[in-house]
């Protein structure tokens, strides 16, 4: 028994890191222009911000230089966004490994999940680096807490996006209307702005907001000149376990209907054979 | 390195059970047409079978297609696909064998029954969605070798002879090259990781006709220590090959004497359209 579930082990292993490999080449073989499109609005959602803070003579934000305080919390939500996206489409995950029997779509959406934080998480060292060496960041105040951050947003947005992927395969129109719900989040997330500024009738939803307690936690890892009074980390830590373990359940509860949806019979005769004999 | 974990479980240790045509029940016999039902397997030999070498299907059943629209494919079907036979399986268009090959590699899962695999089960040969077209063919060897725990060099090599392929073709991306560069390439790193039973589904490959005889070549010579399932509605290429040929009919498998009445059943069946 031991053998078996050693060996077992051994398989899942190498099959994660089979997937990881060719999704990781994937990616990265992918056309050019794909990879700026994706960063692309990024950029512009960065550069359009700044331009607007600097505009109106803002250059920092309660102590904090506009740059990092935007880019930090910008880069962090690209993460969730894009972890989503790519993680909430479960019929399409098996695919690109149809004929392999070895790999799961658990596999391949894990995979693209961890290939995705990865890359998140280099353009943000990439952004952060930038910004220090040409004086427009302090350094990082605890870039392991950062860094900390950066996985666990990761590990919530896939456990968001099997959530997600298993609630489109049954109401597929969803994806439509959650969209729109992601693009509302990005405004309310506190990318531009922080608890003390959150009118008090509003506080409640930012209270209960996990995406604005990341951010909090991480202007407070980020910046010396900011402590949060809101970012709790018990709080946050019990959301992505619980979004997570969701997930992962409700992805194996449907993924006979996921498959179900991409197998189909053939025709009971093949009109180009029919009358061959 | 080059063989699969299955090779290391406890039982793949044991010596292995040797079957004639006699032991290799399946679900309905050719004279079984009154149709009284499964041809149990004794206890004794089910025990010796399971896990040691041999695919077995216990009422298995696969309905395919979109849930109020289900339509079943493979109805409680019995069978045992025993190691070192090569298995020819004659079905029309539309009687399951693309589910069946899906099922015997593991790609799919039973409705309801149960499948034991003794043995480790390559992809189809003919597949060509092994590899991605984005990578290069060394890539794709190297992620394929790794995910069956092969030494990826020794497959590269392996790749590069028994396919002809030369070195320079390894590092340009598969949409560059020829498609039937793929299929040898797809073919040849199957053949070369060693599986114990190879399935072919309509074609043992694709390719050039004789790189097509020269993959039935290597297959002839592992005939004896290898099992391999040729899944067909054109058996007549591969009749040479086959120890065996069943028919796949209304969702189960019919076993005949030999080869030719399977063949003849086939082709006077009311929807035979094999291809002479």
């Amino acid at each position: 028994m031991d053998n078996i579930l050693v060996a077992a082990t051994k398989n899942q292993v190498r099959s994660l890191g089979a997937v990881l490999s060719a999704t990781f080449a994937l990616r990265s073989s992918r056309r050019t222009l794909g990879l700026i499109e994706e960063l692309g609005g990024l950029i512009f959602m960065a550069g359009g911000m700044l331009a607007l803070r600097v505009m109106t003579g803002a250059p920092t934000h309660h102590g904090m230089p506009m740059a990092p305080f935007l880019l930090s919390g910008l880069i962090t939500f690209w993460l969730f966004r894009t972890t989503v996206a790519q993680v909430s489409n479960l019929q399409s995950a098996k695919a690109t490994f149809r004929s392999n029997p070895r790999i799961t779509s658990l596999d391949v959406l894990l995979a693209k999940a961890v290939v995705n934080i990865f890359i998140y998480t280099c353009i943000g060292a990439t952004a952060f680096a930038a910004a220090y060496l040409t004086g427009h960041s302090p350094g990082l105040e605890r870039p392991e807490l950062v860094l900390v951050l950066c996985l666990l947003m990761g590990v919530w947005a896939f456990g968001f996006g099997l959530c997600l992927g298993a609630v489109y395969l049954y109401v597929p129109s969803l994806k439509v209307v959650v969209g729109g719900i992601l693009h509302m989040a990005m405004w309310l997330s506190g990318i531009m702005f922080l608890w003390p500024e959150v009118p008090y009738m509003g506080r409640w939803f930012f209270a209960a907001n996990p995406l604005f307690h990341f951010m909090e936690l991480l202007r407070d890892a980020y910046f010396e000149a900011y402590r949060t009074a809101l970012g709790d980390w018990q709080f946050l830590l019990t959301v992505v376990f619980v979004t997570l373990a969701l997930g992962l359940m409700l992805e194996r509860v449907v993924r006979a209907k996921a498959q179900e949806q991409t197998q189909r019979p053939q025709e009971e005769t093949d009109p180009f054979t029919e009358n061959m004999v | 390195m080059l063989r699969s974990l299955w090779r290391n479980l406890p039982g793949r240790r044991m010596p292995l059970p040797r079957f004639g045509i006699g032991d290799f029940r399946l679900g309905r016999t050719a004279n079984d047409d009154a149709g009284t039902g499964v041809v149990p397997l004794p206890v004794r030999s089910r025990d010796l079978l399971r896990g040691h070498g041999s695919i077995e299907f216990h009422g298995v059943s696969k309905a395919l297609g979109l849930s109020g629209k289900r339509v079943p494919v493979l109805q409680d079907m019995n069978a045992i696909f025993p190691r070192g036979r090569v298995v020819g399986v004659l079905g029309a268009s539309g009687s399951g064998k693309s589910t069946l090959v899906q099922l015997l590699t593991g790609n799919m899962r039973a409705d309801a029954g149960r499948i034991v695999r003794g043995m480790s089960v390559s992809w189809p040969t003919g597949a060509r969605d092994i590899f991605r077209r984005e990578l290069t063919l060394r890539k794709n060897v190297r992620i394929v070798s790794g995910l069956y725990g092969a030494w990826a060099p020794d497959m590269l090599e392996a790749v590069k002879e028994i396919g002809k392929i030369r070195s320079q073709d390894l590092d340009r991306p598969l949409s560059e090259v020829p498609a039937d560069l793929v299929i040898r390439g797809t073919a040849s790193l199957c053949y070369a990781l060693d599986f114990d039973c190879y399935i072919a589904d309509d074609l043992l490959t694709g390719g050039s006709k004789h790189f097509r005889d020269h993959f039935k070549e290597l297959f002839v010579e592992r005939k004896s220590t290898h099992s391999l399932i040729i899944v067909t509605k054109n058996i007549i290429a591969y009749r040479e090959l086959c120890d065996d040929i069943h028919l796949l009919e209304g969702g189960t498998l019919r076993t005949f004497a030999n080869k030719h009445d399977a063949i003849q059943a086939f082709k006077t069946g009311d929807r035979a359209k094999v291809l002479d």
